[in-house]
């Protein structure tokens, strides 16, 4: 319970801190993509954005314990099974999860299309984190 | 039947003076007092950048005439009354989002208009009689009111004779809104950001009806 706790929260620091670079960066070289985020549908205010900044804890808790769970099936160096996982992960939920927002939300291909590559390179993230830690 | 922003009035206003004057036999130091009215397809408008974008936002209302009071010596002319007020709620940026949010920054619920008071303006007299074919300067004085702080601002027009009291009138002005004690919007957690800088932008269709 200890390692599983530590692996949530290490990863969800890990992930929290990646996000926030991510769009900053987004900022400073896809103004265009940043733009995006300037409408209605996009709010920060109050308790949603203190959610927003949780959610990488969602993330991480919830694949280490896919990670626990699972990670007999991945084989190889700790590299390789990380990015194994997050391609699995993005293959079940994120892919899904985008095909459904972009189908029924007022949102640009492009947004939805850096939300799954974005979703993807986290879970590889947390992967590689997990493999290494708790192998 | 007429489309203003905000500071833009002063600029009206202003305008509204060249066209008093140009219509009307001049003396020395004279008395003004004409009705002015905001044709339709007039426009006022202000645009503005952030770091991600620009932006612009269209001022749609309609004004009701307005009187316009003014002592004049040549091509000087000081005003007594003249001024317009634009609702802040009627600013539409084509995003929902910056609409709210300017709206916010302007604190639209306890001043919901901007005040524009015309001072002063000078312009060459020959014009005013009629004397320029093509578009004149106009510089004008006003005071313009956002918020809770007043500032005068020089604004520098240019006009043109339509025809018998009939003006076009255009020009900008920039405005610093950390001036006024306004806080630029700001979204995604202040990453983008709004520049301070915003610039109010007017052509207008004036009629000029002197009265009695």
């Amino acid at each position: 319970m200890k390692i599983f706790l530590l692996k949530g929260i290490v990863a969800g620091v890990v992930l929290l801190l990646m996000s926030y670079a991510a769009l900053y960066l987004t900022v400073m070289f896809f103004p265009d993509v940043a733009e995006q985020y300037y409408d209605p549908i996009f709010n920060f205010d109050g308790v949603k954005g203190v959610l927003y900044f949780v959610h990488p804890f969602v993330l991480s808790f919830a694949l280490a314990w896919f990670w626990r769970r699972f990670k007999s099936l991945f084989h190889g160096p700790f590299w390789w099974r990380g990015i194994e996982m997050g391609l699995v992960y993005g293959l079940i939920a994120t892919v899904p999860s985008m095909w459904i927002t972009f189908s029924s939300l007022a949102v640009s291909f492009t947004l939805v299309l850096t939300w799954l590559l974005y979703g993807v390179f986290q879970a590889i993230i947390v992967g590689i984190i997990f493999a290494k830690v708790s192998p | 039947m007429a489309i203003f922003p905000s500071s833009w009035v002063s600029i009206i206003f202003v305008l509204m003076l060249f066209l008093g004057l140009s219509g009307s036999a001049i003396m020395p130091v004279s008395g003004i007092k004409k009705k002015i009215s905001i044709l339709t397809g007039s426009k006022l408008y202000l645009s503005g950048t952030s770091n991600v974008n620009k932006f612009n936002c269209d001022c749609i209302d309609q004004y009701p005439d307005q009187i316009l009071e003014a002592i004049n010596s040549g091509g000087y002319v000081q005003f007594a009354k003249g001024g317009l007020q634009i609702k802040t709620r009627k600013f539409d940026c084509h995003n929902r989002k910056i609409d709210a949010d300017m709206q916010k920054a302007l604190d639209a619920e306890h001043f919901p208009c901007i005040q524009v008071s015309l001072i002063d303006a000078l312009q060459d007299v020959k014009c005013l009689h009629g004397g320029c074919k093509d578009w004149f300067d106009i510089q004008a004085n006003v005071h313009i009111t956002l918020k809770e702080t007043t500032k005068k601002e020089f604004l520098y027009a240019k006009a043109k004779v339509l025809g018998p009291n009939l003006f076009q009138v255009r020009g900008e002005k920039a405005l610093q809104m950390s001036a006024y004690g306004i806080n630029p919007p700001e979204a995604l957690f202040g990453m983008i950001k709004v520049n301070d800088e915003i610039i109010f932008k007017f052509d207008l269709i004036l009629s000029v009806e002197p009265i009695q």
